[in-house]
């Protein structure tokens, strides 16, 4: 059932044997897991089941780093988070993101693949993206087939993508009925409370935009409010835990990663007569084609996982009217979430870097290609960075914690994997006689094209390590240091991949409410 | 040039043979042998627009300038070309043409590759502009 937190009598404390904060994708996956089951949930969640502005305005904080989303814009804080919003698009991580790779300080999962294999296909019904398969075969048409690399270069990979219900709205009747679930709105996390050795977690502390506060125990809490929002909450618990619960080794809030974007070349194909339709987004299709790296090759170039969408640049020529800039699509974003435009958003983001000069290898050459050409928007992989983080800053929200501030950072080993990736792709097309490549020049000194961006992917920040020395949670998720305390959510990556992370959100969801319900269930 | 012929050399390497025509009058060929004057010729087949390719020319040059020679370009452009090049087959189905695309596949294949002007060439491409760079003056 659903309970507004505003009518809670102030000083009230409830009592739950799994509590769980945050109704966004991760959380409502939980509780749905436990639902019907013998334990007593508690679902905490800040906002209603519509978006306010009130709420929305308690994600309100800074960016100090690279140039970053507002925020406030970013995420969502209502039941469904920011599911309500997401773009739809999925794929599982691949092995190579969870191996260790010497050229990747940092990297490397405690658990593997095959850990979360048996989740990825209950995921996928989660997020209603059908069958669990990832062919090629199934997009192509006799007038648009994957381009012909040699495979062990270049491969085509599948992405598939979810109808663009928004999260909250699919789900909520059902945790409305669930008789065993509790769903707090409008109760806002202020404090994780420990016992005096800090050992475990006691209770929470909630409280209201109205001014009431209440109290919830539980035997169990899961923390599931997001990469920024998870880092936040434990940093601002510091009653027991000077530098916040969780915290005894400074990981809260570093390594906060995001999938580097761009459109970082142009792809002129020989063929003509091959649409490359495949490659794009189709609404008629439940899967984009992708062009990606083989694990061979990344571990012998010291790359990082990247893959690259082809945008026919004709399209984003039409849009050329349209102002481009983030800004500008920022905020259409706020109100317009579906997939098909957020594609739009991305071309016109990238639409400035038409026509330059992109004539001149026809100008030179007798090529046989048609007149098209296509922008190679790149999804990468960042590498975890200590000093790219999530802190606290000095300015408060209306309920009095401290506002979240984002320094987002990369370096050296995402530029050596653009510029590498450029390489590889344009031999491998020479070499097959595809097409040629046409690398976009840097922004002025920045050593890096114009219009980099994050792709509205937050993760890091309380990343899963065996050390304790050495992360937050373990490879049950759970808070080194704290009995009872896990998290969910993509806070836990210790690397991204390249693959948009809701449905490697879901799956380790899935696995870790198995995991503590049994573990009650063993007592 | 019959429409057949000019329909296989498209299909084969993604170029297409137009009129040949001879432009290299000055010092910067007198001292070339009519092997490498076929060369220059067939180059013309592949060019479109000599100005844009001198662009091209110029900065590859300036990245490689113990190659700034036509002689030099040309020996590099046939290094792996067994046979005499001329816009007729040979004896294996083969024009000049198609043998110089083959040459530049193989190029991307090996790696030799370089980046001008934000174009990843293969450097049999880049020379080819390079020659340009030495017409008319």
């Amino acid at each position: 059932m659903f309970i507004d937190g505003r009518s809670v009598a102030d000083g009230t404390e409830v009592e739950c044997d799994i509590c769980v904060v945050g109704a966004g994708v991760a959380g409502v996956t939980i509780a749905r897991e436990l639902s019907g089951g013998s334990q007593n949930v508690c679902l905490v969640e800040s906002g209603g089941l519509q978006h306010d502005t009130e709420t929305q305005a308690l994600y309100k904080g800074s960016n100090t780093g690279y140039p970053y989303y507002d925020l406030d814009v970013l995420r969502l804080r209502y039941f469904g988070g920011s599911g309500n919003h997401w773009g739809g698009v999925c794929r599982p991580l691949d092995e190579i993101d969870f191996s260790y790779r010497d050229w990747i300080p940092d990297s490397g999962w405690p658990i593997d693949r095959a850990d979360l294999d048996p989740y990825y296909a209950k995921a996928h019904e989660v997020c209603r993206l059908g069958d669990y398969a990832y062919s090629v075969d199934e997009l192509e048409t006799p007038g648009s087939s994957r381009l012909a690399f040699d495979a062990q270069l270049v491969e085509s990979t599948v992405f598939r993508h979810s109808s663009t219900t928004p999260f909250g709205a699919i789900y909520q009747e059902e945790i409305k009925s669930a008789k065993n679930i509790h769903a707090y709105l409008h109760s806002n996390v202020l404090e994780f409370e420990t016992n005096v050795e800090g050992s475990s977690v006691t209770r929470i502390e909630v409280g209201t935009l109205h001014g009431s506060r209440f109290g919830v125990r539980s035997k169990i809490f899961i923390l599931a409010t997001g990469a920024i929002e998870n880092a936040r909450l434990m940093l601002t618990s510091d009653t027991t835990a000077k530098y916040g619960i969780g915290n005894d080794y400074g990981h809260v809030g570093r390594n906060f990663m995001e999938h580097v974007s761009m459109v970082g070349a142009m792809f002129m194909p020989w063929e003509s007569e091959n649409s490359l339709d495949i490659y794009a987004y189709n609404e008629n299709h439940n899967g984009i084609a992708a062009l990606t790296i083989p694990a061979e090759i990344q571990q012998e170039q010291e790359t990082l996982n990247i893959c690259a969408n082809l945008v026919p640049s004709s399209i984003a020529a039409g849009l050329k009217s349209v102002a481009p800039g983030i800004v500008a699509s920022v905020i259409e974003l706020r109100t317009d979430r579906s997939w098909k435009n957020l594609g739009k958003h991305i071309k016109r983001i990238s639409s400035n870097l038409d026509d330059v000069a992109l004539h001149s290898y026809r100008q030179i050459f007798r090529a046989r290609s048609s007149d098209r050409q296509y922008q190679l928007v790149y999804q990468m992989e960042q590498a975890p960075n200590p000093e790219s983080r999530v802190t606290l800053g000095a300015d408060k929200d209306a309920l009095g914690m401290r506002r979240s501030e984002v320094k987002w950072a990369f370096g050296e080993l995402e530029r050596n994997t653009l510029r590498k990736t450029n390489e590889i792709i344009a031999k491998a097309a020479g070499k097959a006689a595809l097409g040629r490549l046409w690398e976009v020049p840097d922004a002025g000194d920045s050593g890096w094209p114009p219009g980099v961006r994050g792709a509205w992917h937050q993760m890091g920040t309380t990343r899963m390590s065996r050390d304790p020395k050495k992360g937050v949670v373990d490879m049950n998720c759970k808070v080194h240091g704290l009995a009872n305390l896990y998290v969910a959510g993509s806070s836990v990556f210790p690397t991204s991949g390249c693959s948009g992370p809701t449905l490697s959100i879901v799956a380790l969801a899935l696995r870790l409410a198995n995991f503590v319900s049994d573990n009650l269930r063993i007592g | 040039m019959s429409p057949t012929r000019r329909k296989f050399l498209c299909g084969f390497g993604g170029v297409a043979l137009v009129s040949v025509s001879s432009k290299y009058a000055n010092s910067h060929y007198q001292h070339l042998d009519q092997n490498h004057r076929d060369v220059l010729s067939v180059l013309d087949d592949l060019v479109v627009q000599p100005e844009c390719a001198r662009v091209i020319g110029k900065q590859y040059l300036h990245q490689y300038p113990h190659e700034a020679d036509v002689a030099t370009l040309i020996g590099l452009i046939l290094q792996n070309s067994p046979r005499p090049l001329s816009n007729d087959y040979d004896g294996a189905g083969m024009t000049s043409v198609s043998q110089i695309s083959r040459n530049i596949r193989n190029d991307f294949a090996v790696g030799q590759i370089v980046v001008v002007d934000g174009w990843y060439l293969s450097k049999t491409e880049a020379r080819i502009c390079s020659i340009y760079c030495f017409e008319n003056n």
